[in-house]
């Protein structure tokens, strides 16, 4: 005889089975959607911080290598870059006070004359040339 | 008036001027000014220049005494002579100055007093 009974019992059991088997793996499937969604949304948030803010910075590091080009560009301002504006003042002093004291003979391999010939042009044009000084500084009022 | 300069004629091996392009330029307040191309193997001391001879010796901090490969011009001779010291400017390959020092010059048989 058949066993109706059983034969139903062991059909349901291999339902709930079955059932039970898929369900993990549907709310892993889920869970690891909502995962991954949260992580795209983390890190293109994160992302997109970090390029904010290096835009930023590299605009304003722009902005005040450009405000400062002009003062320094009647001499070498990398220097300025390298030893603060201290020094930069320091040298500046020192390479004008070189070009004030009349004219300048040189000597030598000659690799370097014309950086010499332009400062002295440049440095000896007029005696307010210091370009770190305000003009109004370097030319007073008289009176 | 633009800038007075003699080149050298030529480069005798040993010297400071065989090793790197180097320039040195005097005011008439004897200030010195010297451009060169590359850092000194050993940081100068001081440089020596002979009143007599025009010569001009490149002294380190280990003792090295190296000459700078061409005398002084002639013309030059009577600023050097009152030369107390000396502005090194390290120049790049643009030809910008990236470094600088000052060093003291030191006469060989100078009469003083």
């Amino acid at each position: 005889m058949a066993d109706p009974a059983g034969n139903s019992v062991t059909s349901k059991l291999h339902d709930a089975w079955n059932w039970a088997v898929g369900l993990p793996g549907r709310a892993w499937d889920e869970a690891k959607s909502v995962w991954n969604g949260a992580t795209q949304k983390v890190t293109k948030t994160y992302n997109d911080a970090a390029a904010y803010v290096g835009d930023q910075k590299q605009a304003l590091e722009d902005k005040a290598a450009d405000a400062m080009h002009p003062v320094y560009s009647s001499i070498e301002w990398g220097l300025q870059k390298i030893f603060g504006e201290s020094a930069m003042r320091g040298f500046t002093e020192m390479l004008l006070g070189f070009f004030d004291k009349g004219d300048a003979q040189g000597f030598g391999s000659g690799e370097f004359s014309e950086a010499l010939q332009r400062w002295d042009r440049e440095l000896s044009r007029d005696l307010g040339k210091d370009p770190l000084k305000p003009k109004a500084a370097a030319n007073p009022a008289p009176g | 008036m633009a800038l007075q300069f003699i080149k050298a004629s030529t480069v005798v091996p040993g010297t400071i001027l065989s090793m790197m392009a180097i320039d040195i330029a005097v005011n008439e307040n004897s200030d010195v000014c010297v451009l060169h191309e590359h850092n000194f193997p050993v940081p100068l001391h001081h440089i020596e220049y002979d009143d007599e001879t025009g010569d001009l010796f490149f002294v380190d901090r280990e003792g090295t005494v190296t000459h700078f490969g061409m005398a002084v011009p002639r013309q030059n001779r009577n600023r050097f002579s009152r030369a107390r010291e000396a502005l090194f400017l390290l120049m790049n390959p643009a030809r910008r100055v990236s470094g600088y020092n000052k060093v003291p010059v030191i006469h060989r048989g100078g009469s003083y007093g």
